[in-house]
Parts: structure tokens; C-alpha cells; sequence
């Protein structure tokens, strides 16, 4: 059935209730604003930061992504984001999209930007919360080779042999 | 006798190929592609910040793409994109308080937005390359 024929079978009640676009589409088009407000001040603190960090190398870069108050702007900025890039592109879709492909591609990035926000947020949260990565830097390389084995085993180890040494030290074996 | 509203198929609006392009109807378009290049940009971002957590040794190939020369041409494009977007997006916002319609006005703030994403680009780069980028 071509639209123009739905169109003429609303009844007249249905028009004067007149549901329809204006009612759910301005909740999307507010979330859209709302979105873009905040973006404003956490893109340019980011844009702000990664220039800061230019010259940085990893252990830098990871010692300021650590800090509590990075992290709650990281997520922030993904959140804000990842709302906004599944709106705009929606919208784009919906003018441009006329087949039966656009409501399969508008699920395609709705359920995009959830797996992106989520890897991205859990990819915030592991560097935040991760102690041992952090100091990896300054400890020698073999203990590092050995923390990735297991960050546990290394300690067992290296407390046993100074065990083992103070042991024979002290004349015991 | 073949019926006058039958299957000829008629150009659809808005068939834009027909106006001359202007000022405001570029910006407007460059809000949207740009939108679009920003989302996909937003997954190398997330890339990064997965690569950043998952080691020195996945960040390492990372860092090395960012700066390799198509890295470097890829980033500055975003650069540019995301200035045009957010001047874009803020004069659209000030359009959204139902300011700035005058023609006069929506072509001061057109250029405007111009500019300051080519300032704000070039000044970024500069800011980068003196922090040692």
C-alpha cells in the first residue's frame, strides 16, 4: 500500500489526536541538543589534552589517563558521544535511506554505538583501575616479562628466593 | 489509451542538483558529512583506548599508524571536521533559540564558522607540534 492511501485511511479522530511524528520526534531531536551541549566542553577539554599529551609516550600518556578526574571526563565523552553518533547518523539515514535496508541499517548503528561505548567505557575503567600495569614501567624488564606471566606467580617467586637466601645466609640448609 | 498519472517517473524533491551551491546550503551538508566522518572517527577512538588498555605492546602499532603519514594526513582531516562540526553545531544551536535568521546574519555566521574552524585547525597543529607531537 503506497503511503498517500494510509494516509486517507486515518479516521478523523486519529488526525485530531494527531499522533504522529511531532509527539516521539521531538524527545530524539532534544536528546540530539542535549547531546551536542555537552559534547562542546568535553571535546574541547580532550582536544585540549591530547595536544598537551602530544610528546607523551605510553607510561605518560597512561599516568594521565589514570587519574580519577580524566577517567570520569573519558567516560563522560563516550557517553555524550556514542548518544549523539547513533542520533545524527540515524537522522541521515532516514533522508537518504528509502529501501527496506534503512531500518536494518539504523538498528546496524544504534546497536554499533552500544558495543563502541561499552568497549570503550570497560577499555577506560581496565586503565583506571589497573594497578600493576602502572608501574610497569619503572620496574626492571624481567619482572615485567614475568608480571604478564602471572602478576602472582613473580611475587612467589621472587619472595621464595630471597627466602632461599636468607635461609643459607643464616646457615638453615 | 495510456492514463496521464500512470508509472512515469518524476524527479522527487529536493532535487538539488539543479541550485547553485551557496554558503548555506555547503555548510549545511559539510554539518552532516562531517557528523558522519566524526562517528567514524569515534571508533578509532575506541580502538585507541582499547589498545592503550590492553598494553604497551597493542599500543605500540597504534602510536606507529597515528604517526605514519596517512595517520598524520587522516588526523588533521578529523581535526578539521571536528572544528567545522562544532562551530556548526553551536551556530545551529543559537539557530535553535530562534536567533540569527536575518540573510545578512546567516551569512556573517556562515563565514564565521569558516574561519574559526580553519584558525582552530591550524592552531591546534601548531599547539601539538610545540608540545612535541
Amino acid at each position: 500500500m503506497d503511503p498517500q492511501n494510509m494516509q486517507n485511511m486515518r479516521s478523523p479522530l486519529a488526525r485530531a489526536i494527531g499522533l504522529g511524528s511531532a509527539k516521539e520526534g521531538v524527545a530524539s531531536w532534544w536528546a540530539q541538543r542535549v547531546s551536542a551541549v555537552a559534547l562542546v566542553p568535553l571535546t574541547l577539554w580532550f582536544a585540549a589534552s591530547i595536544i598537551a599529551n602530544s610528546g607523551s609516550d605510553y607510561a605518560t600518556f597512561i599516568v594521565w589517563l589514570r587519574t580519577p578526574l580524566t577517567a570520569i571526563l573519558m567516560i563522560l565523552l563516550l557517553i555524550a558521544l556514542f548518544y549523539h553518533s547513533a542520533l545524527g547518523p540515524q537522522v541521515v539515514i532516514e533522508d537518504y535511506v528509502h529501501s527496506a535496508t534503512k531500518f536494518a541499517a539504523v538498528i546496524a548503528v544504534r546497536l554499533g554505538c552500544s558495543a563502541l561505548l561499552t568497549a570503550g567505557v570497560v577499555a577506560v575503567l581496565r586503565i583506571t583501575l589497573s594497578v600493576e600495569r602502572s608501574d610497569a614501567h619503572t620496574q626492571n624488564p624481567a619482572t615485567r616479562l614475568a608480571q604478564r606471566i602471572h602478576p602472582r606467580r613473580i611475587e612467589r617467586v621472587l619472595v621464595h628466593s630471597d627466602d632461599e637466601r636468607a635461609g643459607r645466609q643464616c646457615g638453615v640448609r | 489509451m495510456p492514463s496521464p498519472t500512470t508509472t512515469r517517473p518524476r524527479p522527487l524533491s529536493p532535487n538539488v542538483q539543479i541550485y547553485r551551491p551557496q554558503l548555506t546550503s555547503v555548510l549545511s551538508i559539510l554539518n552532516r558529512i562531517t557528523g558522519v566522518l566524526l562517528s567514524v572517527s569515534a571508533v578509532f577512538l575506541v580502538v585507541w583506548l582499547v589498545a592503550a588498555a590492553r598494553g604497551p605492546q597493542t599500543y605500540a602499532p597504534v602510536q606507529e599508524a597515528i604517526a605514519s603519514w596517512i595517520g598524520r594526513i587522516a588526523l588533521f582531516g578529523a581535526t578539521f571536521a571536528f572544528f567545522l562540526h562544532l562551530c556548526g553545531g553551536i551556530r545551529h544551536l543559537v539557530w535553535d533559540t530562534v536567533h540569527g535568521f536575518e540573510l545578512r546574519t546567516i551569512y556573517i555566521s556562515g563565514w564565521s564558522v569558516v574561519a574559526a574552524s580553519v584558525v582552530l585547525t591550524v592552531a591546534a597543529w601548531i599547539a601539538s607540534a610545540s608540545m612535541g607531537g
